[in-house]
């Protein structure tokens, strides 16, 4: 088998990408816009990959009396597994 | 001939017809232009651009409304209980209403004053007086909330009050109707009252950073009637300004005997020398007995403190202090144009107003210009002190406001109407009639150093005919004007909460930023507060029984509560466990023999309720709240005295022995 040795540029795109990454650990992955005639401003939920954010809180309030369990960043495992 | 006759009679019968309508007063209804409607309209959804503060007279209430619209956005308790919000109903909120007389929940709020920086509005907080047992209030614009209420030892009917200094280092009080001091004996014949009688001014002074009121001193003056004040401002700072009237010192039939004189005084008190005074420990420390309340949105309730000293400087004793100069007609308003150099007196009988100058009363001063003493206090001469007057304004001149172009606008209670006059060469430019009988009127930021001028309001006294009838009483009439053209125009009729006395107009900016959407759960100290659904209890100590609850959409907790019993007081301590704009909770219990809880999101408070039966008691969330609000209830057991029913509280445990059988 032949070995090539990666070229210069694509070495340098590799890094640039690997650092690219970087910072999808400090902005939100997914992001859920929620509608209501009660909130004209919306409501946002936010998922970090370490946490929950954004109006929380009141989409708890709102969940909680319709018989949803409320959301905490503690019960989902996968925020701990992310790098930071 | 017949047709003669007839044609004779027709004429006659339709000349009499004409004759009646032209005698008919002309219809309000015709002093309105047509794009009023467009000036008032504020698109659904959309914002006011003024906030409007304004007085409820004897209702003991402030209210707010927006304008140009006149829609009215919040009645606030002041000197009153608001059964809608549980104010001076819940625990918390009834030391407010605390005097030394005891809980006195009424009063009458007369005049409104926003706090000033730099003699502009800041839109911290409004200050109101109570005229019958004398207090005065400060109102934070945070909460719209009543903060603080400070009650004036040795008055009798707190009318010259709560006026206030351009950067609010004073707000006054002076008293209407003078009483014997607080500590000599009240007790003596009515009509000794030039022996006996005094007037005493209070001057406030208020906190930069929290608003904190505190007397800091009194003036203690001849026994007259302190009708109304204003701060000097500008050239005039380091001045005060009171009307006043029944100089002849009349202890009966004033309406007679108080009119005797064809002048009165309006009194200019040099302050800041009254502060040097003070300073140098010439004040004569006075045991009185006052209260202080205060409100805070950290425990969130109020504390009543009862205070016992302030001090006094007896003006006749300071001979460079107060003096007075003579204003026709037992004076009523005495308001200080926007650059302080004016000073307008406004007889309540008089056909003319006069305009005093700053300028000129010094000058009085400095030549010693006296025609006299009155009580040891200096008179200067009339024409010494007078700009010039306002001739021909019209009957009864109350109150003046300025606007941005140099133009004054006075009401006039008798002739029905607002006259706009120009304060250099004090001609009248315009009149436009109000409906009926105007007694204060505002202009947007009217009594500042930089008046906004485009609005003003006419308060009036008579409604009348202005809206539907609603039996022998009616409510109040205000009436918007369109001030930014040369000709005042009526825009706008709007009913208001008792009788509107002075008001404010502020930019709604300078307000609606600092507005607190609610209270933090971390920040609430109240020591019956619940962290927590988890941290509800139920605590008996002898026959008090304290209930720790929680309310959020939507159930109380606890709702099932057993083992009271006749003979105990209950407290139900209400956590509004919500962190969100607009979802407050209420709290009502069948029987309670007080009223409801208001509570807000992060708040506590609490209602007392003493069960005088024994039954099954409903309570549940009086708010409207999430779409299952009408589940949001509960029950109290009551069983007899000295029962030994068990004291069980829960939420959600509490099921029929069989069904929990079936459970398991």
């Amino acid at each position: 088998m032949k070995h090539e040795k990666l070229r210069i540029w694509i070495r340098l795109l590799l890094v640039i990408c690997g650092l690219a990454l970087i910072p999808v650990l400090f902005v939100p992955m997914w992001r859920i816009d929620l509608v209501a005639p009660q909130y004209p401003e919306g409501l946002m939920l936010l998922i970090y990959p370490d946490k929950l954010a954004g109006n929380v809180d009141i989409i708890n309030g709102l969940n909680h009396y319709i018989g949803m369990k409320t959301l905490h960043t503690e019960d989902f495992i996968e925020f701990t597994i992310c790098p930071i | 001939m017949k047709n003669y006759k007839l044609f004779t009679a027709t004429v006659f019968a339709f000349s009499l017809l004409l004759g009646f309508t032209a005698c008919k007063p002309k219809n309000a209804g015709s002093a309105v232009s047509s794009d009023a409607a467009s000036k008032v309209y504020v698109a659904p959804g959309k914002y006011d651009e003024f906030y409007n503060f304004v007085s409820g007279g004897f209702s003991g209430q402030l209210s707010a409304y927006g304008l140009p619209s006149g829609r009215l956005l919040r009645v606030i308790p002041v000197f009153s209980v608001d059964p809608e919000k549980g104010w001076g109903f819940s625990e918390e909120t009834k030391p407010m209403l605390n005097t030394s007389h005891g809980f006195v929940p009424w009063d009458d709020l007369h005049h409104v004053q926003m706090s000033k920086t730099n003699g502009e509005y800041d839109g911290k907080w409004v200050f109101g007086n109570a005229n019958n047992t004398p207090r005065v209030a400060r109102i934070d614009l945070k909460t719209f909330r009543t903060a603080e209420i400070i009650e004036l030892p040795n008055s009798g009917g707190n009318h010259s009050s709560p006026f206030i200094t351009e950067n609010t280092e004073y707000i006054v009080a002076g008293t209407r109707f003078s009483i014997p001091p607080d500590d000599k004996n009240g007790d003596v014949p009515i009509n000794t009252y030039k022996q006996n009688f005094k007037g005493t001014i209070s001057f406030i002074s208020v906190s930069k950073a929290d608003g904190s009121m505190d007397i800091s001193f009194q003036l203690q003056c001849p026994g007259v009637n302190f009708d109304l004040s204003r701060a000097g401002k500008g050239v005039s700072h380091g001045w005060f300004f009171f009307s006043t009237y029944n100089t002849e010192q009349a202890n009966t039939l004033l309406e007679v005997n108080a009119s005797q004189k064809d002048k009165d005084f309006i009194m200019a008190v040099n302050w800041k020398k009254a502060e040097e005074y003070i300073k140098a420990g010439k004040g004569r420390k006075q045991s009185v007995k006052y209260a202080h309340n205060k409100y805070s949105d950290v425990t969130h309730s109020a504390t009543s403190v009862i205070k016992t000293e302030v001090t006094v400087l007896d003006v006749k004793d300071f001979k460079d202090l107060c003096y007075f100069f003579p204003c026709p007609k037992s004076p009523h308003g005495c308001d200080v144009s926007p650059t302080g150099e004016y000073i307008v007196g406004s007889g309540k009988l008089a056909a003319l107003i006069p305009v005093f100058s700053f300028d000129k009363l010094q000058k009085a001063i400095a030549a010693k210009d006296y025609i006299g003493e009155f009580d040891g206090i200096p008179i200067l001469k009339y024409e010494s002190v007078l700009y010039g007057e306002v001739k021909k304004p019209g009957l009864g001149p109350l109150h003046t406001e300025f606007d941005n172009k140099g133009f004054a606008y006075t009401s006039m209670f008798v002739s029905s109407e607002v006259v706009k006059w120009n304060i250099k060469d004090l001609k009248v430019v315009d009149r436009v009639p109000t409906y009926y009988s105007v007694g204060h009127l505002t202009v947007a930021g009217g009594d500042t150093k930089a008046p906004y001028g485009k609005y003003m309001v006419a308060y009036n006294k008579i409604t009348k005919d202005r809206f539907l009838p609603t039996g022998p009483e009616l409510s109040q009439s205000a009436q918007l004007y369109d001030i930014s053209g040369d000709k005042m125009q009526l825009l706008l009729d709007f009913p208001t909460i008792g009788e509107p006395h002075y008001a404010q107009i502020i930019p709604a900016d300078l307000v609606k930023a600092n507005s607190i959407k609610f209270f933090k759960m971390e920040e609430n100290k109240n020591p019956y507060f619940s962290n927590g659904e988890a941290a509800t209890k139920v605590v008996r100590e002898g026959n008090k029984v304290h209930v720790y609850m929680t309310a959020i959409r939507s159930h109380l907790t606890p709702d099932n509560i057993e083992g009271i019993r006749i003979g105990d007081e209950v407290y139900f301590h209400v956590t509004n466990l919500e962190q969100d704009w607009d979802v407050p909770h209420g709290f009502a219990i069948k029987g309670a023999d007080n009223g409801e809880l208001l509570v807000m999101p992060g708040e506590t408070q609490t209602l007392k309720w003493v069960p005088n039966r024994v039954g099954m008691f409903p309570m549940y969330c009086t708010d409207f709240c999430s779409a299952l609000h009408q589940e949001m209830s509960g029950y109290v057991r009551v069983s007899p005295a000295g029962s030994n029913t068990p004291l069980l509280f829960s939420t959600g445990k509490n099921y029929p022995v069989s069904d929990t059988a079936q459970k398991k």
